[in-house]
């Protein structure tokens, strides 16, 4: 199998910044509330946009990166579990917005592991494809329930992605993906009832989330999945640069980081900005760790995640 | 196991999570309120609770004071 490389990376967030103090003046919460338990000061809400236009733009940026134009892209994934339609894919629409014409286009869930299980894909497909748009978009805002305290204030919508294309030079790659679907009614969001042959339709639901059970799921199985990838990979958690979770939680990234024995600063997080844009969180965060120079050629680096699903995993990549 | 060395476990792991003085720990602290602990460092302690002592603790909304912790620990292990 080839080697696989990040030729260009990207993000887009909308312009709205709503900080905790005015989320405060909606449910009962306090900026205090929620930065002591989640680490969020404040998230990105769109408006007059959906989740492609955000994607389009994560795509330009991307392609500039990369110096790609959009013609030579020839496949497009987007991870996301909130689009704009469930037909057409977020992905057909990204290629309408930049012109891909010789991409083929399939959008993939994993909920907030999302990019990680897209970067699986890429990566098996990269022989047969030459310059894959990898993007994780998501407008949680959607599918909020800007009533419930304990979970409004987690979310955030954001796009941000990869162009993924093979590499003369060698470079690791290992992965160690996992999911749970004994989990599955622990995180929902978008449940379709069914209507029978009725006219009536029900809107899709909300985000619901059991806390302690996606806590625990989390706690324990990011540990497993980090130290499965190293094991695959063959190296000491010492040869990795950073660590990159999905920034879904500080305090939940301080639990297992504590049970790792690790020191915060081998993760980076975005969360207090941006707060949890589910599969986009780690994209966002790769453009951002590349734009500010903490990583660059020949690092290696692990990206951590867990979501709906349930699902988890933890991908090293030498850049 | 006896309770005096369940509590103890108990109160190092609820002093560790919160940042308290393990000596200031008794069987009558509250979670919440003496110790201040949030729900994120319930289910953290909860989580610590179940490696230290093996079991498996389903509902923790009877569990209000470190004495509720131990005793639920203790009726596990028999």
């Amino acid at each position: 199998m080839s080697y696989m490389e990040i030729a260009g990376h990207g993000a887009y967030v909308p312009k709205r910044v709503v900080t905790n103090d005015e989320l405060s003046r909606m449910v009962d919460t306090s900026d205090e509330w929620i930065f002591t338990r989640t680490g969020i000061r404040q998230r990105r809400i769109a408006e007059n946009e959906n989740t492609s236009d955000m994607a389009v733009a994560a795509a330009r940026e991307i392609l500039e990166s990369a110096g790609v134009s959009a013609s030579e892209v020839e496949l497009i994934i987007v991870t996301t579990g909130t689009p704009d339609y469930l037909v057409p894919s977020a992905a057909c629409l990204v290629q309408k917005g930049i012109g891909a014409w010789n991409a083929f286009c399939f959008d993939l869930n994993a909920a907030c592991a999302g990019f990680l299980y897209g970067m699986s894909a890429a990566r098996g497909m990269l022989d047969r494809y030459d310059n894959i748009l990898l993007i994780g978009a998501e407008m949680l805002s959607k599918l909020t329930d800007w009533t419930d305290r304990k979970t409004c204030v987690l979310f955030g919508d954001a796009a941000g992605g990869a162009l993924l294309r093979r590499s003369e030079k060698p470079r690791r790659y290992a992965e160690f993906l996992r999911s749970d679907g004994r989990g599955a009614e622990y995180l929902t969001m978008g449940y379709m009832a069914p209507t029978g042959m009725s006219e009536s339709f029900l809107p899709y639901s909300k985000v619901d989330m059991n806390s302690r059970e996606v806590y625990n799921f989390v706690v324990n199985t990011t540990p497993e999945t980090i130290q499965g990838v190293l094991g695959r990979a063959g190296i000491g958690m010492e040869s990795v640069r950073y660590i990159v979770p999905h920034q879904a939680n500080l305090r939940m990234v301080e639990g297992f980081a504590k049970k790792m024995g690790l020191p915060m600063d081998k993760f980076y997080m975005t969360i207090g900005e941006f707060a949890n844009t589910s599969s986009a969180s780690i994209p966002v965060t790769l453009d951002r760790m590349f734009r500010e120079k903490l990583i660059g050629g020949g690092d290696i680096i692990i990206l951590t995640a867990f979501g709906g699903g349930l699902t988890c995993g933890s991908t090293l990549i030498e850049l | 196991m006896s309770e005096n060395e369940i509590f103890a476990k108990v109160a190092a792991i609820a002093a560790e999570q919160t940042g308290k003085d393990a000596g200031e720990i008794t069987m009558d602290t509250k979670f919440a309120e003496d110790l201040e602990a949030d729900s994120l460092d319930l289910f953290q302690m909860i989580n610590d609770i179940e490696d230290a002592f093996d079991v498996k603790i389903a509902e923790i909304e009877g569990i209000q004071t470190i004495g509720d912790a131990v005793r639920f620990v203790e009726a596990q292990k028999q």
